[in-house]
């Protein structure tokens, strides 16, 4: 099997806003067409990761790297294969959605304006009113579309779907799955809510205490990282450990213990040593979010 | 290309504050304008309006309509076109037209007399005898303008004792005058104008006073003759005399102070106009309004995320913007030369200095055959090319009136020149210009972008780094602002201790020297500026690290306060030898440059930091702040000389306004930089 290509690059990213230190030391590689879900908690640095990824906040060290650019650096072809919606999304208030989305796409040198009014039709997009004017969920849509009018190859998305109602975020994210079908397209979106991480994401990312915790596909992800009730006729002792355990909770003669890339050999080692039974259970992606920030379920 | 920039435009033309700006523009340099202008025309010999009767055709067309409709009557072109009619000569030839031609032409313009309604009239540069008598019959005269007499005998204006109606008498170039009586029995005259010291001669000022209901008078400057202005004081005697126009310029507080302390109680003030004034305010307004609203504006627009992100963003946002000023320029330039103000050459002097900058921008440095980068060769260009405009005007304060020949007076030889030398720099600029900014890229000198680079921009520069892409019109914008602001404001504000302090005295010439030299520092702050901010740079402008250029401004400001610092300590030392109590000498001037340098420099920095962190309404109102404070300093200083009689009234006057803005300023600064700082953190948090 090849190794998928690294899309994005990120070596010992250090960034802190005066005493306050958002990123330590991050390492990621984000692969080419992977659909990445960035979980984190409030003030987890998500946004902060988000802009030194574009090279739109300077790091105090380390570096990123897209398509191989530095991305403090990127040259004006790279740029254009970026699409981008910011948490808060900032345009001219007086400005309505359809002139906003011709103004935007005459500084693209590729737009596709067919795609633009496609996505609007289906997401009941008001292009007429003034951007000021619209509910936060609608400028939400229209940064969207913004973001893919120049059908860009690498989609970041910070929390695209916080101020969508139900029904709307149900239909960005069939359209997303439209979107992501295309192999050489890579999108990153950072959200709260796993389950739309669920229901996109080919890869989930957790960041914690300034660190990426955990980076890998979905699937293997929820294959690794699994909860295991040991039940022993004997009390567990305060010592009792697990190799890859997140997050261990004792109760006399039970034992829960959220492990990650625990080997079944290992598993049987553990039962063997406490005289112990053990249920595996599989866990949603929330439980998984929950039990990596060691919060019981 | 123009499809891009004709969205950017509509981002101009659809923001409402983008109106409102313009609006508060045109107010604040026409405001200013008619302001001074009315506070300090000369004496205005021009009575009738523009629709008066000038020509025959115009003066039958009446007749035959309707003689008794109210009208205004330029005799004098009437008697020009008459003696053409009469004693008709080939060009360049001259006639002598004495007593006997004189009768003829008056012979031929006895049609005049038909009018029944004549409410002012231009009686021209010929008046002899006869005219005062045929004017006196036009009894329902209010305004007369009488230019020149011919000299040949002297006038009695007895006759226009008629015009009971007559409330304002201008009197020109008259130096034959039996006496003034006659105007006593004028009952409605208030406002009489002297246009030539020759007319007092005979009975000095004393029949002046006794106009039983003048109220406004203007006097021509009495300098030159003692025996006149120890006579002023007489004036005082008018029970009814509420102003006197004296025919000197604003910035002559000298003489001003020594008529005013002759007729305490009455409101003197100067009646002429210092033109090269004009062109001061004219620039230093210009300078802060044209660029402050575009350039705002660009700081927004290159603060949103796509600035970075969209490939071909940063382009027709720059050239937009230097549409916009080009255009506001333009704009102010041609209204002010409607309204009066001879723009004219001095728009082309700074037209001429754009060239030079573009052509200095453009080439590529040398010693002998050596290609250079080296700063101090780049300094010996940029200093008398940044500072030549300037030094230029301010030499219109060491000799003002060969400025306002040059500058004033409606010539065409200097701004064709100018014109001339702009173009031509131009296309030395232009002419193979891809290669020399390639050269120059690779010495790592500052490059500006062509619209040939706007175009290609996105097809030649895409695989190259940002980092690489040559020109960077936003930073060279945001170091010039301050510095042709602050140099601006130098200027207009070194007019007053070079007034005061003269040419004849070395103490004073060092002291002068010791201003010039902060002046200079100011300038080269501007180096300092340019190092302190990196990141100014459209390449590297990343949305949410205007905290970085907020602490590069910080130091900005910092060395711009070093380079303050000669004359401030200038100003004390002086202030403390002389004291404040010379109001209306040396110490007045000198309070007044302290306060005013210091409270517009602080009002400059506090409007760069809220137009680069906060860009709304607060912001665009300190940017109106910008516009406004020089003419505020130019108010003071009319203030001050209008006020003169009282010093305390003057010091009171400039350190409240100048503290005012100076408080106001720090306050802005100090509440900018946390509320950003807040801001900032918040913005990820």
């Amino acid at each position: 099997m090849n190794k998928p290509r690294v899309r994005i690059e990120v070596s010992s990213l250090c960034k802190s806003f005066g005493k306050h230190t958002v990123l330590r030391d991050v390492d990621w590689s984000i692969p080419k067409g992977a659909v990445v879900g960035l979980l984190g908690t409030n003030g987890s640095g998500k946004t902060t990761l988000i802009q030194c990824l574009l090279g739109m906040l300077r790091a105090d060290s380390g570096s990123v790297m897209i398509d191989g650019e530095d991305a403090w650096d990127l040259s004006a072809g790279a740029k254009a294969r970026i699409g981008y919606v910011d948490q808060r999304p900032k345009f001219y208030p007086w400005m309505n959605g359809a002139d906003l989305l011709k103004y935007v796409g005459a500084m693209y040198p590729h737009w596709n304006d067919a795609l633009c009014a496609e996505y609007a039709k289906q997401w009941d997009v008001p292009l007429t009113q003034p951007f000021g004017k619209l509910s936060p969920g609608e400028q939400h849509k229209i940064a969207i579309l913004t973001a893919l009018g120049n059908e860009p190859d690498l989609l970041i998305l910070d929390e695209p779907v916080s101020s969508l109602d139900p029904l709307a975020r149900r239909a960005f994210l069939k359209s997303l799955l439209d979107i992501a079908r295309d192999e050489n397209r890579t999108i990153l979106f950072s959200t709260h809510i796993t389950s739309d991480v669920e229901r996109v994401a080919s890869h989930v990312a957790f960041l914690h205490d300034g660190r990426i915790q955990w980076f890998d596909e979905l699937d293997v992800t929820k294959e690794r990282i699994r909860r295991l009730r040991f039940r022993s006729k004997q009390r567990f002792p305060a010592s009792f450990a697990i190799p890859g355990a997140l997050h261990i909770q004792i109760d006399g003669s039970m034992a829960v213990a959220a492990v990650a890339e625990t080997s079944d050999a290992d598993i049987d080692a553990v039962c063997a040593r406490y005289d112990a039974s053990v249920e595996v259970e599989e866990l949603n992606l929330e439980e998984i979010f929950l039990e990596l920030h060691h919060v019981d379920a | 290309m123009w499809t891009r920039s004709y969205w950017v435009l509509i981002t101009y033309l659809k923001r409402p504050l983008s109106w409102l700006f313009a609006v508060a523009t045109m107010l604040c340099i026409f405001g200013p304008f008619y302001l001074i202008d009315g506070k300090v025309r000369s004496v205005d010999n021009d009575v009738i309006s523009g629709d008066a009767i000038r020509t025959f055709e115009q003066l039958e067309a009446v007749l035959a309509s309707d003689p008794a409709q109210p009208v205004d009557l330029d005799y004098g072109q009437l008697f020009s076109l008459a003696s053409q009619k009469v004693f008709p000569v080939s060009r360049g030839e001259t006639r002598y037209i004495g007593p006997e031609e004189q009768a003829l032409i008056h012979a031929s313009l006895q049609q005049v007399e038909g009018l029944k309604n004549v409410v002012a009239m231009n009686a021209g540069w010929a008046v002899d005898q006869s005219t005062i008598e045929r004017i006196a019959k036009f009894k329902t005269l209010k305004r007369l303008s009488v230019f020149a007499d011919l000299g040949y005998q002297s006038l009695d204006l007895r006759p226009l004792s008629n015009l009971v109606e007559l409330e304002e008498l201008q009197l020109g170039v008259i130096n034959r005058v039996d006496s003034l009586k006659p105007l006593e029995d004028l009952p409605s005259l208030h406002t009489l104008g002297i246009g030539y010291a020759m007319i007092l001669h005979k009975h000095g000022l004393d029949e002046l006073a006794s106009l039983p209901h003048l109220q406004v008078l203007s006097l021509p400057d009495l300098r030159g003759f003692p025996g006149l202005q120890d006579t002023v004081g007489k004036l005082k005697q008018s029970k009814t005399l509420q102003r006197i126009n004296y025919g000197v310029s604003w910035d002559e507080a000298d003489a001003l102070a020594e008529v005013k302390s002759q007729v305490a109680g009455i409101r003197v003030a100067p009646s002429k106009i210092r033109g090269a004034r004009h062109v001061v305010l004219f620039f230093a307004l210009l300078a802060a309004a044209a660029v402050g609203f575009p350039t705002s504006q660009l700081a927004g627009q290159l603060s949103l995320p796509s600035s970075y992100l969209a490939p071909l963003y940063r382009a027709p946002h720059y050239l937009v913007a230097g549409l916009m000023i080009a255009t506001l320029i333009l704009g102010a330039i041609v209204g002010l030369i409607y309204v009066g103000a001879n723009a004219l050459t001095a728009s082309s002097l700074m037209l001429c200095a754009g060239g030079l900058n573009f052509w200095s921008a453009t080439r590529i440095p040398s010693k002998g055959h050596v290609v250079t980068k080296t700063g101090f060769v780049n300094l010996l260009i940029a200093l008398p090319i940044g500072g030549a405009p300037f030094l230029v005007l301010a030499s219109g304060f060491f000799r003002p009136m060969w400025m306002e020949n040059y500058l004033m007076s409606g010539q065409v030889v200097v701004p064709v020149a100018c014109l001339v030398i702009a173009a031509w720099l131009g296309w030395l600029g232009y002419r193979n210009l891809d290669s020399r900014l390639r050269t120059r890229a690779e010495l790592g000198l500052p490059v500006v972008l062509t619209l040939n680079d706007f175009y290609s921009q996105s097809i030649d520069w895409a695989s190259i780094p940002a980092s690489a892409v040559p020109g960077n019109l936003q930073r060279p914008m945001a170091m010039k602002l301050p510095i042709v602001a602050k140099t601006a404001l130098a200027v207009t504000l070194l007019s007053m201790p070079l007034r005061a302090i003269g040419y004849d005295d070395l103490g004073r010439m060092a002291l002068m020297t010791c201003i010039g030299a902060a002046f200079v520092c100011v300038y080269l702050t501007g180096i300092k500026w340019w190092q302190e901010m990196p990141y100014f740079a459209a390449t590297t402008t990343r949305p949410p690290d205007r905290m970085g250029h907020v602490n590069r401004l910080m130091q900005g400001v910092r060395s711009d306060i070093y380079g303050f610092m000669p004359l401030w300590l200038a100003c004390v030392i002086a202030f403390g030898l002389l004291g404040p109590w010379q109001f209306d000498g040396l110490g007045i001037r000198l309070l007044h440059s302290f306060v005013a340098v210091a409270s517009v420099t602080l009002a400059i920095y506090a409007a760069l930091l809220w137009v680069l962190i906060i860009r709304n309404l607060i912001g665009i109102a300190i940017v109106l702040v910008i516009c406004y404070v020089p003419c505020s300093m130019m108010m003071m200083e009319i203030a001050v000389l209008d006020r003169s009689a009282s010093p305390l009234l003057s010091a009171i006057t400039i350190i409240l306004s100048g503290s005012a803005i100076a408080t106001l300023s720090v306050t802005a600064i100090i509440f900018a930089r946390q509320y950003y700082a807040r801001i900032e953190w918040a913005r990820f948090h």
